[in-house]
């Protein structure tokens, strides 16, 4: 556990220094659909792994407040 | 039951409130507006089946993003199916995760719906919600806030979120656990920060927090313990938390491909570990195939055994839910989704949709398999 700390604040750090600049008119791949992540898709998943895991998270979102899990 | 009542009045009133109110929002100078209805269904191998329906709004007031989601989940928990008076049939019932009265025939299937309303508004990064979930036996409300960033050249997003959310829990009647009233708060806060590392490489880093207090275990469910059907009973407070990365990768042949981790953790013991990937593929120009596996493993609570032998269980605590054990688990599935172009103009609607439709399957190691199935449709006006 704590080693996987260290890797998070690792990669925390990485991101926080900025790994490169990509300028907005080098973003047309990253702008594609394909590319984005459903937070509302992630949520649905969410409510229903709850109710069949014992843990939660993952997707960026608020807690609590739901009795289906 | 005047509760029940009462918090029905209040989601019908939010709704027809809602409806009434587009007309003149649209007048106060509405604009992108876009509609989403999903439906998804559930079925698992224990015979519940789950019929989802999600029904999003979104549309802009000057700087304002609003937005509107209206949830209602129609869940079926199946009959026992054991000759009554037979011993299966009193485990089967004893271990049952629905109520057991003279209302609710074991030997008949026990249906119940659960309506939800979130909201949200979004100001230059800001933004406010509010949420409210209402089913016969469980109110729920919660508060949300969060401020997102970008920074260096936006090639870096910082979010930070929280919530609170106060469920009052009113339990039916039930022959033979406990049916008081309870309630339970979670607080919860998260840290995210999402990196452009190339043209073609994103990456996302995040640690979210949980701590949720009050009735945690199922009201309805009971426990042989030491020879003895006892009720089930969990600590009262637990403090969850977890850390996320997800590596997304545009890949030139029109695919990209999305890897993600997260570990988690709470002070039941419960400690898990989840990875997983998504290949997405451009098969044309508006129809895109996305394959995808996850694998997840966990450890149990301390206080989980598969038979409590010792009175009072471990500390005091005893519980009947196989989620709490250790088990490894494997989703698997596929999803297709088309873009509809001008196509709807055929039927009259000048607007850009896309169509989803996903299948996915669950395995975990207790012999548990569930199907899952989604379909939806999104129109940006």
């Amino acid at each position: 556990m704590k080693k996987l700390r260290w890797l998070w604040v690792l990669g925390m750090a990485q991101v926080l220094m900025g790994c490169a600049t990509v300028k907005p008119y080098e973003k047309e791949n990253l702008a594609d659909p394909i590319m984005s992540i459903s937070s509302a898709e992630a949520l649905r998943e969410l409510k229903w792994l709850e109710a069949r895991e014992g843990s939660t998270g993952g997707a960026g979102g608020a807690g609590g407040g739901c009795a289906c899990k | 039951m005047r509760l029940q009542v009462t918090h029905k009045g209040l989601c019908a009133g939010m709704v027809a409130a809602s409806v009434a109110a587009l007309p003149a929002v649209g007048h106060a100078g509405l604009s992108d507006p876009a509609v989403s209805y999903t439906f998804s269904h559930y079925a698992d191998v224990h015979g519940v089946a789950v019929r989802g329906q999600y029904v999003t709004a979104s549309a802009r007031l000057k700087d304002i993003g609003l937005s509107l989601q209206w949830v209602n989940d129609h869940v079926v928990f199946p009959a026992i199916d054991a000759p009554p008076g037979s011993q299966e049939a009193v485990d089967a019932i004893t271990t049952a995760s629905r109520p057991i009265s003279a209302n609710a025939n074991p030997y008949e299937d026990y249906v119940k719906t659960r309506n939800s309303i979130e909201t949200s508004a979004n100001y230059h990064g800001y933004t406010l919600g509010y949420y409210v979930s209402v089913e016969s036996d469980y109110f729920a409300q919660m508060v949300s806030f969060g401020y997102n960033h970008d920074v260096l050249g936006d090639n870096l997003n910082l979010s930070f979120g929280g919530s609170y959310s106060w469920d009052h829990i009113e339990p039916l009647a039930d022959n033979d656990t406990q049916n008081a009233p309870d309630y339970r708060r979670t607080v919860h806060g998260n840290v995210i920060a999402t990196q452009v590392l190339t043209r073609s490489t994103t990456l996302r880093v995040g640690t979210e927090f949980n701590k949720v207090e009050g009735l945690q275990h199922d009201p309805y469910r009971n426990v042989y313990v030491a020879g003895t059907n006892v009720p089930e009973n969990h600590p009262t407070e637990r403090l969850r938390h977890d850390v996320f990365a997800d590596v997304n990768q545009y890949i030139n042949n029109r695919s990209s491909l999305n890897i993600d981790y997260r570990y988690y953790g709470d002070d039941w013991g419960v400690s898990s570990h989840a990875a997983g990937i998504k290949l997405n593929q451009y098969v044309t120009e508006r129809l895109v195939f996305r394959y995808r596996y996850r694998y997840y493993t966990q450890a149990g609570a301390t206080f989980y055994r598969d038979d409590y032998t010792a009175p009072g269980g471990v500390h005091g605590y005893m519980t009947g839910d196989y989620r709490l054990g250790d088990f490894g688990a494997h989703l698997f599935g596929g999803r297709v989704s088309w873009n509809t172009g001008q196509w709807l103009r055929r039927i009259g609607v000048a607007a850009p949709a896309q169509l989803m439709f996903s299948y996915e399957r669950y395995f975990n190691s207790n012999n548990f398999s569930a199907t899952i199935v989604e379909t939806g449709l999104s129109i940006a006006f």
